[in-house]
């Protein structure tokens, strides 16, 4: 298993506050990873150290295999492109001219590409029209652009949705698949919206207080959502009677529902409360959520 | 007076030129090497210069171009080898349950039927019906083997065991070919670092080859320093097949109940769990040697 | 390293402040012409060699916007990201600024040789060899304002810091040169109503002359004082000053630029 990155107890403090503790994360090659944390977890911290934005005070950080201390990180930088929190796009040029400038920063040796990127982004028929005029998509999507302009292996998008509007999501999730299917792309996306996240990532990478709780694939976490059982009755004191004595566990929604976790005997079940005359008025299958899966994982609130 | 500022001129135009030739120089040796570099390596990225020539720019662009182009032609080339994999996986396992079933149910029909003419006709049809079921076997392990991440786990194998296993398996297909199998182990425990299911199917798919292309012995050797070797007189086998021996799908003959993948497989096996497999073939004798690295 | 100067000089050539500047500067001295034509101004030379100042006051303005811009832009970030090590990006920018300033000394420097030069004549000899150290007076006033826009994030924070330097050089300088230019004696009267010189209170002397030298070949503002009013000290020792504080200026601003933490 080739990894793109790799971090080994990385620590980053701001004089007294310690926003990450000893962070270990290693993102696989030709993957989707979401990063996942509440705000102020360090994700976007954890992002600008990869970034070569700020140094850590400890720990490791491997990009393509290549400590990030020694001359060999810098020539395997140039496979990396990112959006780190807002944009970084000269307002005052245009979206061309604002590419044509990355193509200087990288030394490209003609400027064939530009319009193709324009066209992958959405951003075609901006003509000379200056960034500071754009809408903030507009600018999401330049800001990737200017990532996008070297031809990277690796892309590091920092809450790429953030204040999008829905058919912004639904065009930088294709275009983020396109990326990562078309060109081979490994992608780090990183979101406090789990639902978005869930739709593309193939692995996940869940950040709590400064550390990687938990680091899955998709499959892995497809399989501990655990699956459960909606079910409606007339009541629910027999059915909790019911539920105890096969020792199931369940949290209950309402006076009428509750949710059965676990494998069940649905015969047995449904024979059982019979017997207690309490009768079933519906009953469905259904998916723990990504997020209950989260909030479980990360032990209570939720911040949102 | 004029003189001088004429010399100053043309010196600093020559300065200058000089610094443009090395700085040309420079460019041409980086874009070779980039260019070496990226044909090499898994990489979106194409060559970028420092210089400002605009010839030298051309030629890096020029260069990109056809970069990208081979870029796209190989990431078209591994999607479509996936797919094929998943696609040939998938059908080998849909071929498995009818076959099963038709086993199955023969077996059935075997115990129903009493004409000895219609056992005989059924007797066929198993031998058939197995042979195919092998066939899909092998087809189904060279797929899944081939690919990278199969990840066969690395263990302290004992050899010996493993050996025995499958000579003992044989036996009775060896009887049945007439080989004499001439059979020789260390007293004490060969221990190798391999994977058992990998191992126990490169020494069989080895033992079923010399069944099927021995001309009636078969010498097995194991030493201590973690070889083992398949020796047999092997007549009917030239120069050219013997060079071919590990290719993909080559079989010595076209004979039924043989789709020539056993070899490869072989290799395939042994390069994942970390052994060698080499084959040597003198005064008509065919020798299969495998290497295994001693377990510590 | 190439690279990044490219991409700078591509951000300058578009960039309308930098030649509003120069035509300010060209303005300027178009301006003076004139007052030397008149007389009011010695002659050609004197004018001339005022050239440091709008220089540094220009560079001073467009240096903290151009590379403020990268900071409140975050396309710093764009170079740091595809693995262009910091020491290059400060260097590159030091060595942007510092042409730049060359840029600005010759659009000051032009109307004098379009039209100064054949009617008033060629300047004096002395006249080159100032405006040579000049430029590395410029040049050191150009590493300071580029230490600063490096160091600090804020655009508006660096534009005033550096103007304020440049006012503060150059007022100090001034400052200096009158406390040194102080003749020693002064003409005064004694009780026979003759005329003879007594030695200026005001007149400073010692060590404490020395230190005072020195601290006007140091500070950029105090050579270009210099320039203008008549050398202190002899010409070939400001730029040994100068090229001390591009050195220092680079090395401490390269040393901040490489800790610090960029959002």
């Amino acid at each position: 298993m080739e990894y793109v990155l790799r971090t080994n107890a990385v620590k980053k403090q701001y004089g007294k506050y310690t926003v990450l503790n000893g962070l270990s994360m290693n993102v696989p090659k030709g993957s989707i990873y979401g990063l996942v944390g509440k705000n102020g977890s360090g994700k976007t911290t954890l992002i600008r150290l990869i970034c070569g934005l700020q140094h850590p005070d400890m720990g490791e950080i491997e990009i393509y295999g290549v400590g990030y201390r020694f001359q060999e990180a810098s020539e395997a930088r140039r496979r990396m492109g990112a959006v780190v929190e807002t944009p970084s796009v000269y307002l005052d040029m245009s979206a061309e001219d604002n590419l044509k400038q990355q193509y200087r920063i990288l030394g490209m040796p003609s400027f064939d590409g530009i319009g193709e990127i324009l066209r992958l982004v959405g951003l075609e028929n901006t003509e000379k029209k200056k960034a500071k005029n754009f809408s903030l998509g507009m600018r999401q999507r330049l800001g990737i652009a200017v990532a996008l302009a070297g031809e990277p292996d690796f892309l590091i998008l920092d809450e790429p949705i953030n204040g999008l509007d829905p058919q912004g999501i639904v065009e930088i999730r294709e275009l983020i698949l396109k990326l990562n299917r078309e060109k081979g792309i490994t992608v780090l996306v990183s979101s406090h919206i789990l639902d978005e996240l869930s739709k593309i990532a193939t692995h996940f990478g869940f950040i709590d207080g400064g550390k990687i709780v938990k680091e899955l694939s998709a499959e892995e976490v497809a399989n501990a959502c655990r699956k459960c059982l909606e079910i409606t009755v007339s009541d629910v004191k027999p059915l909790i009677k019911v539920l105890d004595a096969m020792n199931a566990e369940y949290s209950v929604q309402s006076d009428t529902k509750a949710k059965i976790f676990g494998e069940t005997d649905i015969t047995e079940l449904t024979l059982a409360l019979h017997k207690n005359n309490c009768n079933v008025r519906s009953l469905h299958e259904c998916d723990e959520s990504l997020e209950a899966f989260y909030i479980e994982l990360v032990g209570g609130k939720t911040n949102e | 007076m004029i003189f001088s500022v004429i010399c100053l001129i043309l010196s600093a135009v020559n300065v200058f030129l000089i610094v443009k030739l090395l700085i040309i120089q420079k460019d041409i040796r980086t874009i070779g090497n980039e260019f070496a570099e990226k044909l090499k390596s898994d990489t979106n990225t194409v060559i970028t210069v420092s210089g400002s020539d605009k010839y030298v720019r051309r030629f890096a662009a020029d260069l990109n171009v056809q970069l990208r182009i081979l870029r796209r032609q190989r990431l078209k080339y591994e999607q479509g080898d996936l797919q094929l994999k998943n696609a040939v996986t998938n059908i080998s396992h849909d071929l498995r349950t009818p076959l099963t079933a038709i086993g199955g149910y023969l077996a059935l029909l075997e115990n129903e039927v009493t004409g000895a003419e219609a056992k005989r006709y059924i007797a066929i049809l198993k031998n058939r019906t197995e042979t195919l079921r092998q066939l899909t076997e092998e087809l189904f392990g060279y797929f899944v083997n081939s690919s990278p991440d199969y990840g066969f786990p690395k263990e302290k194998v004992s050899v010996n065991a493993v050996l025995e296993e499958c000579l003992v398996g044989s036996f009775s297909a060896l009887q049945q070919a007439g080989i004499a199998a001439d059979i020789k182990m260390p007293e004490n425990t060969v221990y190798c670092t391999s994977n058992r299911t990998a191992l126990t199917r490169v020494f069989s798919n080895l033992i079923n080859n010399a069944i099927k292309y021995s001309d009636g012995d078969l010498k097995v050797t194991l030493s201590p320093e973690g070889e083992i070797s398949f020796s047999n007189s092997a007549s009917k086998l030239t120069e050219i097949q013997f060079n071919k021996l590990f290719e993909r799908f080559y079989t010595v003959e076209s004979a039924s109940g043989s789709t020539g993948l056993g070899l490869s497989i072989v290799k395939v096996l042994l390069e994942q769990t970390g052994g060698t497999v080499s084959a040597d073939f003198q005064d008509s004798r065919l020798t299969i040697c495998v290497r295994l690295p001693l377990s510590s | 390293m190439n690279r990044l100067l490219t991409a700078n000089f591509a951000r300058i050539k578009r960039s309308k402040l930098f030649w509003i500047l120069c035509g300010i500067i060209f303005v300027f001295s178009v301006l003076l012409l004139p007052s030397v034509f008149i007389g009011r101004i010695d002659s050609i030379d004197v004018a001339m060699v005022v050239f440091v100042i709008p220089a540094e006051i220009a560079c001073a303005i467009f240096i903290s916007l151009f590379f403020g811009a990268d900071y409140s832009d975050g396309t710093i970030r764009n170079k740091l990201i595809v693995g262009h090590s910091r020491w290059k990006i400060f260097v590159a920018n030091s060595l942007t600024s510092v042409i730049c300033a060359l840029v600005f000394m010759a659009f000051y420097v032009a109307p004098f040789v379009i039209i100064g030069f054949p009617c008033l004549g060629l300047p004096t000899a002395e006249t080159f060899k100032t405006l040579i150290v000049g430029i590395l007076t410029l040049f050191s006033f150009c590493t300071i304002y580029t230490m600063f826009s490096m160091m600090f994030e804020n655009k508006a924070v660096t534009t005033v810091i550096n103007l304020l330097f440049a006012f503060i050089l150059l007022i100090s300088g001034i400052l200096l040169f009158c406390f040194l230019m102080q003749p020693e004696f002064i003409p005064s009267y004694n009780t026979d109503g003759g005329y003879v010189e007594i030695p200026n209170p005001d007149y400073i002397t010692g060590a404490a002359r020395t230190v005072l030298k020195i601290i006007l070949n140091i500070l950029p503002g105090g050579q270009a004082i210099q320039f203008i009013f008549g050398a202190v000290s002899p010409l070939y020792v400001l730029p040994i000053y100068s090229f001390g504080i591009c050195a220092l200026c680079t090395a401490v601003g390269m040393m901040v630029f490489e800790k610090k933490n960029i959002k």
